[in-house]
């Protein structure tokens, strides 16, 4: 019931209408009672009547009317009754009985076409109803539907509009977001709780207040002026942010959309706001973080550069590169690209290329030093990789850096020239030298200084120039130092006398400047001592030096050399010296008779011209290739001896040095003219033995051929001979017969022989065709029994015995048929009258093997072992026709194929050839 | 009885054959090589030609090569032939030829594919 529709007249807004239009049927149909039922949730209840209340008596109403009122629900139609039958004993409450007559009721159907009431005439009085009467009951029943079809409506409508009300209030209780109303004024008229409570104010500290007391003063501008685009454009497009001040003293900022209301005739605006304080501050700090890096960035003296994983630049700061449209350029690309770009050498590109693949491989920093040459300059770059990986270890970035070092890198080249210079011309120098402090303290010395005056180093640092300077001299110095340090002159040059450290006086020949710093400051004194008298000795004794080292030398190189000649000239080989050039500056005597020359004849002379050109080509002879031409450092070269003949020697180099600096070449040679001839000698008989096996096939197969021509005829005229001779019975008819007999049966036999010659040449030349494929053994041999083995003259037959289930081989098709064929045939030919053959396969994991038994003559024992050989026949086989072929050809097929061939025989019991074939999986 | 046209240049040989042939019952023409054949096939119309490979002027390959061409490109074809290489067998049935028959044979061998051909025809 809970679904019933009802009447839903709750109130009594209707119940005018509804007892006029009773009040007016009552009348017009002279009844006494009009009533209005409808369904409820309990029930049938009245809704409206008129008359005596009779039908308040509910025992009776439901008893007695409510069959009535539901008969006229259940129809859906008019009842308009006036029979007697339809009685309604009904009683006053206050008086007896009295008698109703029901006798009218009308189902009332809403919009959806449900009885949802009933209207209902019932009198004292048996009324006839006129036609007039009954037209104007309908038509009130029509006025009643209709009142209550307007209240549907008007329900639905409350219904629609309470739901919203209710969607409203829940989105503004579950929502972020926070609303309030402003009038004209900018004061609040509204604010929801989660304002108050987001913001910590309660309700009468905000309502009534201006807004201006709660917005940050640098959002009030624009905060007013995004609601003045509000009110003049109805919308606005973007979300407009602002701070409001919280109670405790802070600001929240907020994004808002506003919307402008009519409400109550005045506008107001109603605006929703969502905090955004948290996102704010975090894009003011990325915002700040973002220009704080790119300002150092920007600045930084350094090139710096972030690339992806393929290397491509996402970012590169203005330093690396200063065009700005260059810099937006190479966002994306990699430095081939850039390379390409600029219309430069990607010689860079490709290191740089492979340092950051090695700094990805290694995950580690790389650091190398690069030199950029342009036409004018090299630039040298000290460049960085250095890889970023995310804390899940994949690739983040790479970042690059580079600085420039080029002033850096000619400072220290500049600076360690000149520090090598001095140090050199310092220590190695052969004058006297020394440094010394502005206070005439020695600061350095060179070893030199120290031998002219006999004082150490050490000693040195602990003297003044005063000290060792004879005095009668020091004065004229002295005053001559003066002017230096003054600035008055710039050096000096004065011959004086010094005081050796054993008290003897030292004549020299000084020289002093004066060392300034950059600012003009006076740093030290340079002083040069030359020793008139140890100069002069020294000269002396060099000279004597130099004398006796030359001579040293050449003892000694003589010796090597002498050493070296007696090996030369003992050896058997060739051993010859070489400049560089490849003249040649030594040939050991064995030359004589290895090529006839007299060594001296070849000193001068360049080997080249020895050389058999056949074996030089058109390429010049140079020695430092010849080392490095082949691996065993050898050749085989062809060199002209004094007959004009050539004689092959084998010739290995090796270069001379001398301090590491190639001096000239040394090469040996060897005589492998026999070795050569024995070579040669080789190849022909190969060549021969080629030749005759293919003139043997060619004749073979020539004579094969050409002999079958012939031998047709011959078959044939016998065999038309034979016609001839049908049914005569002349004396020598019988013996001309047997010997036509003769001639066919020996063609039979030359066709066989030179068949299986042939065969053979063939395979010896390698032209046997060979096309191994897998096939079914099995199939093959009973394919061979049938088609040539059924019909034996004699009857008998072979026996089959197949063991396994896999027969495949893989071999030559044509080859095996063969080779079955020939060991069938020989069991029948050799076991006449001595029952079947037996041709049995056992197939097992590793192999097939395959045995044909007979039971025939069998092979004497002495003779087994030739059985695969040519022409051989065995002594038991007269009378029986055969070529001593087919054994070795099967032989020979049989292992093309992958097989083994074996034999066991008895004599006079029989004999057994076994073919094993390894099993090919199909 | 079927007419049999028999080509070889080997006089004595085809002799021998015709004669065999007729032996046993059959009309028999004989031709000296392709040349030949081709015009003694437009003449007689044979049931069948046994013809030689190796021969002068046109072998037996062209003769079955031009016969084909003709309108009696129908007639069975048995080669018989000294060569015993299997690429020349596989190219006179590629031809057409009904039989590759190596010399030396026997008479009867090569009467049993006679009739066999012409039983079939």
């Amino acid at each position: 019931m809970k679904n019933q529709p009802t009447l839903a007249v709750e109130n009594k807004s209707f119940q005018q209408e509804f007892d006029s239009i009773l009040t007016f049927l009552s009348e017009t149909c002279n009844a006494s009672n009009v009533f209005l039922t409808q369904i409820t949730l309990d029930g049938h209840s009245i809704v409206a009547k008129i008359g005596p209340d009779i039908i308040n008596c509910t025992e009776k109403f439901e008893t007695e009317l409510l069959p009535y009122i539901k008969s006229v629900f259940e129809r859906k139609e008019d009842l308009l009754l006036s029979n007697t039958k339809n009685r309604v004993d009904l009683k006053l409450p206050s008086t007896n009985s009295y008698l109703f007559h029901f006798f009218t009721g009308i189902p009332l159907l809403n919009s959806k076409n449900i009885v949802v009431g009933t209207l209902c005439i019932m009198d004292l009085e048996l009324i006839k109803l006129s036609l007039l009467q009954k037209k104007i009951i309908k038509h009130s029943s029509e006025q009643i539907l209709s009142i209550i079809k307007l209240r549907e409506k008007n329900n639905d409508l409350q219904k629609s509009i309470s739901h919203k009300k209710n969607q409203l209030q829940l989105y503004f209780e579950n929502s972020r977001n926070i609303a309030y109303e402003l009038d004209l004024e900018g004061v609040f008229t509204y604010v929801s709780s989660n304002w108050l409570v987001l913001l910590g104010y309660e309700s009468f500290e905000v309502e009534g207040k201006s807004f201006v007391n709660f917005i940050h003063i640098e959002d009030i501008k624009r905060y007013f002026s995004f609601i003045n685009d509000e009110i003049i454009t109805k919308k606005s497009e973007e979300e407009n942010e602002f701070r409001i001040l919280h109670k405790k003293g802070h600001y929240l900022w907020f994004t808002s959309f506003g919307k402008l209301l009519i409400k109550k005739e005045k506008t107001a605006y109603v605006g929703t706001a969502r905090e955004i304080t948290e996102s704010v501050e975090l894009r003011n700090s990325i915002l700040y973080q973002k220009y704080f890096y790119e300002k150092i960035l920007d600045r930084i003296p350094t090139d710096i550069a972030v690339y992806d994983d393929s290397h491509r630049y996402t970012y590169m700061n203005p330093f690396a590169i200063k065009d700005e449209a260059l810099r937006e350029y190479i966002i994306g690309k990699d430095d081939f690209q850039y390379a390409k770009h600029t219309g430069k050498d990607n010689l860079i590109a490709k290191d740089r290329r492979l340092k950051f693949l090695k700094a990805l491989d290694t995950k580690a920093l790389v650091e190398w030093e690069e030199s950029v040459k342009t036409v004018n300059e090299t630039t040298y770059h000290n460049r960085k990789f250095n890889p970023v990986f995310h804390e899940d270890g994949t690739f983040e970035m790479m970042v690059g850096f580079g600085v420039d070092i080029t002033e850096k890198k000619k400072l220290e080249d500049e600076l360690r020239q000149s520090e090598e210079q001095f140090k050199g011309a310092f220590e190695l120098s052969s004058i006297g030298m020394g440094l010394m402090n502005l206070d005439g303290s020695w600061k350095e010395v060179n070893d030199k200084l120290c031998d002219i005056l006999g004082y150490s180093k050490d000693e040195f640092k602990s003297l003044s120039y005063k000290d060792i300077t004879f005095g009668k001299d020091l004065n004229d110095e002295l005053i001559l130092m003066n002017k230096l340090i003054s600035g008055e002159i710039h050096n000096f040059n004065i011959e004086k006398r010094y005081v050796h450290k054993k008290k003897s006086l030292v004549w020299a020949f000084l020289s002093v400047a004066l060392v300034r710093n950059n600012k003009g400051d006076a740093i030290n004194f340079v002083s040069q001592i030359i020793d008139f008298s140890e100069r002069k000795k020294i000269e002396k004794e060099n000279k004597l030096l130099v004398e006796e080292n030359n001579k040293n030398k050449t003892i000694q190189l003589n010796e090597a050399k002498n050493l070296y000649r007696l090996l030369a000239d003992n050896t058997v080989n060739l051993v010859c010296l070489h400049n560089l050039n490849g003249t040649l500056s030594y040939v050991s005597p064995s030359v004589k008779s290895l090529l006839g020359y007299e060594p001296e004849d070849l000193v001068g002379k360049i080997p080249k011209d020895y050389i058999n050109k056949e074996d030089l080509g058109d390429n010049e002879i140079n020695l430092f290739e010849f080392i490095n031409s082949n691996e065993k450092g050898a050749q085989e070269l062809r060199f002209k001896n004094s007959n004009g003949d050539y004689i092959w020697l084998e010739i290995s180099v090796t270069i001379l040095e001398e301090n590491g600096i190639p001096t000239g070449f040394q090469s040996n040679g060897r005589d492998i003219t026999h070795q050569k001839e024995a070579e040669k000698v080789i190849e022909k008989a190969l060549l021969k033995e080629k030749d005759l096996n293919e003139l043997r096939t060619n004749l073979v197969s020539t004579i094969s051929h050409e002999f079958r021509t012939p031998m047709t005829t011959i078959r044939t005229s016998a065999e038309l001979i034979e016609m001839y001779m049908e049914g005569q019975t002349f004396e020598t008819a019988k013996r001309i017969n047997k010997q036509l007999g003769t001639i066919t049966g020996e063609i039979d036999r030359i066709t066989e022989l030179m068949n299986a010659v042939l065969t053979i040449s063939k395979d010896d030349a390698g032209k046997t065709n060979f096309y191994p494929i897998i096939f079914d053994l099995k199939k093959l041999c009973i394919d061979v029994i049938e088609t040539s083995f059924d019909n034996q003259k004699d009857g008998r037959k072979v026996q089959t015995l197949y063991k396994g289930l896999d027969f495949n081989v893989f071999a030559d098709r044509n080859l095996m048929e063969y080779s079955l064929f020939n060991l069938l045939n020989n069991a029948f030919k050799y076991s006449e009258n001595s029952g079947d053959i037996i041709l049995q396969i056992t197939s097992n994991l590793s192999e097939i093997i395959l045995e044909i038994i007979d039971f025939g003559i069998g092979i004497p024992k002495e003779d087994q072992h030739k059985l695969f050989n040519t022409f051989f026949r065995a002594s038991n086989t007269n009378g029986i026709q055969g070529t001593g072929l087919g054994l070795y050809i099967v032989k020979t097929f049989t292992e093309k194929n992958y097989g083994k061939i074996s034999l066991e025989s008895q004599l006079n019991k029989g004999t057994k050839v076994t073919l094993m074939f390894p099993v090919k999986k199909q | 009885m079927a007419t049999l046209l028999i080509i070889d240049d080997e006089t004595d040989l085809r002799e021998t054959i015709s004669e065999l042939f007729l032996m046993v019952g059959y009309k028999v023409i004989e031709a000296i090589d392709g040349y030949d054949g081709l015009e003694k096939v437009k003449k007689s119309k044979p049931d069948l030609i046994v013809c030689d490979v190796m021969m002068p002027r046109l072998d037996g390959y062209g003769f079955l090569e031009q016969l084909k061409l003709t309108e009696n490109s129908d007639i069975p074809v048995v080669f018989i032939t000294a060569r015993t290489e299997i690429s020349d067998q596989e190219k006179g049935i590629l031809l057409g030829a009904r039989a590759y028959i190596i010399k030396p044979f026997s008479f009867k061998e090569l009467k049993w594919i006679v009739e066999y051909n012409l039983k079939n025809k």
